[in-house]
């Protein structure tokens, strides 16, 4: 097992190199960030200086190297717009990004595995059609408007929560809510699946004919055993919203990560976008690495090296 | 067992996870609104640059008239003292003196002083300055003279008939302390900024929010706000039901259905600062030279319906203008009749100029608005719509503002163009940014007139002001009758507020010079 870690970690080391020098060239392709700093009026001299005093006048592979360098001691470089260290603002950001992530997924996985198991177990059922049809209804409803709506029953019509903004815990009910309907949706359909194969498997008819108790029989025998699939779905929604729910985050001026790297990228705000994909691929890689080990422990049959 | 232990551990912690927020929930605050006299901003832009020595563009004058002063005043009745108590100029006009205000202190408890005046002037001066507004004010200003603490001369090289635009309260020349600057540095500054203004930075969150508290020794009027927090707030629907539920106070950057729900409603009103943009539409020769033909420019105006598009795109906060100057700007000429909608006259004038059904036009849009113009990417996608309809065809050529201010300031731009102008208070500067062989447009935009060149280099030097409101007033019926460049809008910067506020008058011109401490804020 430490093999297999010391080899996954060498791994992740090596993708984010090869991410940082994507981004890298990307963030320079998508155009100078001096032609958006600089007032309309600006001559070519006036931009050649801020183009200099932002250290953009030097060769790209010299800027990388220097980036990289830099980067390796933990100095990403000072965000242009926001004038202050770019992987602050991202630490900064990150615990409420990783609260909202937390809130929605947790809210996701209450609602989409009972109603998933629910409905593989009662196919066929009107439980079983609504659920289908809740769960498509979820997936394709573009989140900006459950946001807008939710504001509007909870936060104007019915004045129970606040509208944006970060605080107290009642912040965070609606951006929940949007964010976990959403991803309740997949998991919902994904858990029924896994349900359906696993209720259709030798082990719980023998286990049926043995008499266990039909609520064993769903959550001990079944459910374990289509808990795989559910898991990467869960884990792959985690690590989604984790590098960034921009909507929901814009729609209720959520602090959070995703806002202010979509933000950073139209500013052309490289120091920023450049610590912010890399931060994300991070976490992006870790929550990975960690599902991978779960696996072992839900299936004793996985093993690593 | 000891695993047992662990496991057991390991549930109650990830229990726990999972009902904090909720308890959280059920014993925390539930809707909050904003603290005892704090008043909330809520815009869908947050300017975090402080330091007005490194001035970028007109939105960073919201945090700068906040925070600092320049010597005078431009109000409603002309310039007005501020730091500055009176001024004379010297008959050649090349020397400008200033009496300072005594007794002005910055937040830090430093006294105001001429060596602050001097600093902040000679630091635009400096090669490494990275202003925005240094090119005119290297081009005319020679130096700053301190002849006592109190008293300062301006020394210019040449006559500079926008002198006391630039050294206005939240124009280019707010007054930073000499001393505190050098002793903490530009980035030290920007983190701590310290002026002579209304207001004085309390806290920051980088990209969310900046807090500020009235200053108390404030040498003109102290505000009634304790506090005020602009906050970035993106989405226009979440910045109305923040103002409906009392979270915020002000709300900027609404147009449309939203405006008229606030109109409508008996919690909230709106006030506006009038003509605080002018945009045009203008025309590349080089790249599609039908333009050279003034019926082809004259057919494009009457083609498009400006009034239906700003009754419904733009929702009543712009006009369709008569003229790129706007009623509120140096040098407008009343009377100037626009160019009615009537698409069989366009017709009839393209048929004329020999510009057959389907002929192609190149046609710059935009994915983003940018400067004075709500919308624009919808306001020319429907322009782009009234084209096709009386047999033109444009060819969308879609920018990003990056892209778009590189093409500009390249001279690349081509067909037809648009260009917005915030803080439209001068018809001179107008007149040079978008008209002859000075246009910040470049060739595109120099459309080879002597007469209109000629005007703009007089104007800049006449120091009658009479003389040089008539010399822009005979340009703007010149354009008219000439029309090299369409006029498009008039806009307003409409803001929502409660009725918590009171007293507040934005002004003309400019969104972003705010004013705050009139506001009467009772919460």
């Amino acid at each position: 097992m430490s093999i297999y870690l010391i080899q996954r970690l060498g791994q992740s080391l090596l993708t984010l190199l090869g991410l940082s020098v994507i981004v890298f060239a990307l963030a320079h392709l998508s155009g100078d960030p001096v032609s958006l700093l600089a007032p309309p009026e600006a001559t070519a001299e006036d931009m050649a200086r801020l183009r200099a005093k932002l250290g953009l006048d030097k060769p790209l592979h010299t800027q990388y190297l220097i980036y990289i360098t830099q980067a390796a001691q933990g100095d990403f470089g000072e965000s242009i717009r926001w004038k202050t260290p770019a992987m602050g603002l991202i630490l900064d950001r990150f615990p409420n990004t990783l609260l909202l992530s937390t809130s929605a997924i947790l809210f996701g996985i209450c609602l989409a595995i009972p109603v998933g198991v629910v409905s593989a177990v009662k196919r066929g059922t009107l439980f079983d059609s609504v659920g289908k049809v809740v769960a498509i209804i979820g997936q394709s409803m573009p989140s900006f408007w459950i946001g807008i709506l939710l504001i509007m029953a909870f936060a104007l019509y019915f004045p129970i929560f606040p509208t944006s903004g970060i605080g107290t815990a009642a912040h965070l009910v609606l951006p929940s809510l949007t964010l976990g309907g959403y991803v309740a949706a997949s998991m919902m359909r994904v858990t029924r699946s896994a349900m359906l194969d696993a209720l259709d498997a030798d082990y719980v008819r023998t286990a049926r004919s043995k008499g266990v108790s039909e609520w064993r029989v769903i959550w001990k025998h079944a459910f374990r055993n289509a808990a795989t699939p559910v898991l990467t779905i869960i884990a792959l929604d985690f690590a989604n919203i984790l590098r960034g729910a921009v909507i929901t985050e814009t729609v209720f001026g959520w602090p959070g990560i995703g806002k202010l790297a979509v933000d950073a990228v139209y500013a052309r705000d490289f120091p920023l976008v450049q610590a912010a994909v890399l931060f994300m691929g991070l976490v992006f890689l870790g929550v990975n690495l960690l599902v991978d080990l779960i696996y072992t422990r839900l299936d004793p049959r996985i093993t690593h090296g | 067992m000891r695993n047992q232990n662990i496991r057991s551990k390991l549930r109650y912690k990830i229990f726990a996870l999972i009902t904090a927020p909720w308890l959280g929930l059920c014993t925390g605050g539930l809707a909050s609104a904003a603290p005892e006299g704090e008043m909330v901003i809520a815009a869908p832009l947050l300017i975090q640059n402080f330091d007005p020595t490194n001035h970028q563009s007109a939105s960073d004058y919201l945090p700068h008239s906040m925070l600092f002063d320049g010597l005078l005043n431009l109000g409603a009745t002309g310039k007005e003292p501020a730091l500055a108590t009176d001024w004379t100029i010297s008959d050649d006009k090349l020397m400008i003196e200033f009496n300072l205000r005594r007794g002005v202190k910055f937040h830090n408890g430093d006294e105001f002083t001429g060596e602050d005046v001097q600093f902040t002037f000679h630091r635009i001066l400096s090669p490494e300055s990275t202003h925005n507004a240094r090119k005119p004010i290297i081009a005319a200003l020679d130096r700053v003279e301190v002849v006592n603490p109190f008293k300062v001369r301006f020394h210019l090289k040449k006559i500079w008939v926008d002198f006391f635009t630039s050294v206005r309260s939240g124009g280019t020349g707010a007054i930073v302390p000499k001393n505190y600057y050098e002793k903490v540095g530009d980035k030290g500054f920007q983190q701590n900024p310290i002026g002579t203004g209304p207001f004085m930075l309390s806290s920051i969150q980088a990209g969310e929010f900046s807090k500020f508290e009235a200053n108390p020794n404030y040498w003109g009027q102290v505000s009634n706000t304790k506090f005020v927090t602009q906050r970035l707030v993106a989405e226009p629907f979440t910045r109305y039901a923040m103002l409906e539920r009392g979270e915020a106070d002000i709300i900027m950057g609404i147009t449309g259905p939203l405006l008229e729900k606030i109109k409508a409603s008996d919690k909230l009103t709106t006030v506006s600062t009038r003509y605080s943009g002018t945009s045009i539409i203008s025309f590349n020769r080089g790249t599609n030279p039908e333009f050279k033909d003034r019926r082809v420019r004259l057919a494009i105006a009457h083609a498009i319906d400006r009034q239906a598009i700003a009754d419904t795109i733009l929702g009543g906060v712009c006009e369709p203008a008569t003229h790129i100057f706007t009623p509120g700007t140096f040098g407008y000429q009343e009377g100037i009749k626009p160019v009615p909608y009537d698409p069989a006259k366009a017709k009839q004038l393209l048929s004329e100029a020999g510009i057959a059904p389907g002929h192609e036009v190149d046609f710059t849009t935009h994915t983003q608005s940018f400067g004075s113009q709500p919308n624009a990417p919808m306001v020319l996608e429907a322009i782009a719509g009234y084209l096709e309809a009386v047999g033109l065809k444009p060819k969308r050529l879609p920018r990003e503002t990056g892209a778009w201010l590189a093409e500009m300031r390249a001279g690349k731009q081509r067909g037809i163009f648009y260009g917005p102008s915030s803080v439209p208070d001068d018809g001179g500067s107008l007149l040079r940014s978008w008209y002859g062989y000075q246009a910040w447009c470049g060739e595109p935009c120099n459309f080879g007139i002597k007469e209109y060149d000629q005007i703009t280099d007089a104007q800049a030097v006449e120091t009658d002001v009479n003389k040089r409101e008539q010399m822009l007033q005979d340009w703007a019926k010149m354009e008219r009758e000439r029309f090299e460049i369409m006029p498009l809008y008039w806009c307003s910067t409409p803001f929502g507020i409660t009725r918590s506020i009171t007293g507040w008058a934005p002004g003309l011109l400019s969104a972003y010079h705010q004013n705050l401490q009139s506001v009467v804020f009772e919460k």
